[in-house]
């Protein structure tokens, strides 16, 4: 099963962006409050999560071309224990509890 | 009148190395990385280089340090907390290795440009640069040369990756 975690830029977020790029299937928790793990929880937020779960080979081809084509984007795996948190620190991110 | 302006990333950014804060350092983080390739010629063009095929290449950051803390003494040996201590011959370098993370200060243009964090997920010191450390009445400002090693980048066999930006 494929499993990723989509990190979008803060700065580049749109409220419907998840929905336009089809991906509403597949990202089935609420969106995670992202920061550096650097910063302290009053700095705000870099980025928005999501785990993505469930896509096929197809549905990864074309999430690939818009994350290639995005500066704003990422796409980090996740194995299917791993916890957002995780995943998060391997990026030196973590979530924002005070978001 | 108006300001002239455009995407300019300044900005401090906060270095950790196998999960502790570096501290303070001198001046600004330098990455460098370089492509290795292999030119093609033909005798019906001389010299002139036709294309090129891609060997990979390296990536190397260079920090100096100004505190004398764990994670700043780890980045200058990465094999002990004893410096003077090396390790065994024949031993592979990428067991002493960690993350090196970059982080943008909030606030600031580098964090609103980017990249927001850069992750070296294995990386340390650069065989061959020397350390030089000083002891005496002044500051001890101590530059660190280190290398990352590649990962498998996930969605391509084959394909390195050095690290990562978000």
């Amino acid at each position: 099963m494929i499993r990723k975690l989509l990190l979008i830029r803060k700065k580049a977020m749109k409220s419907d962006l998840i929905k336009s790029q089809g991906l509403t299937t597949f990202a089935k928790s609420e969106p995670l409050n992202v920061s550096p793990a650097a910063w302290n929880d009053e700095a705000g937020l870099s980025h928005y999560g999501f785990v993505l779960e469930g896509m096929k080979l197809k549905d990864m081809e074309k999430l690939n071309e818009w994350i290639d084509t995005s500066e704003d984007t990422l796409l980090q795996d996740m194995d299917k224990d791993m916890r957002p948190e995780e995943a998060l620190a391997k990026l030196g991110l973590r979530i924002n509890a005070a978001a | 009148m108006s300001v002239i302006t455009g995407s300019f990333p300044p900005g401090p950014y906060t270095v950790t190395y196998k999960g502790s804060t570096v501290g303070l350092m001198e001046g600004p983080i330098r990455h460098q990385q370089n492509l290795i390739g292999l030119p093609i010629r033909a005798s019906l063009y001389g010299q002139n280089i036709l294309d090129y095929v891609v060997q990979g290449g390296g990536v190397f950051s260079v920090i100096t340090v100004k505190e004398w803390t764990v994670a700043a003494k780890a980045l200058m040996w990465p094999f002990n907390a004893s410096h003077g201590i090396f390790p065994l011959t024949g031993t592979l370098i990428n067991q002493f290795f960690g993350t090196l993370v970059l982080t943008a200060l909030a606030g600031t243009p580098a964090a609103t440009v980017g990249p927001v964090t850069r992750t070296y997920e294995i990386c340390g010191l650069l065989p061959g640069h020397n350390i030089d450390v000083t002891f005496g009445p002044t500051e001890r400002n101590v530059p660190v040369v280190v290398c990352s090693l590649p990962e498998q980048n996930s969605s391509t066999v084959g394909q390195p990756k050095y690290f990562t930006d978000t």
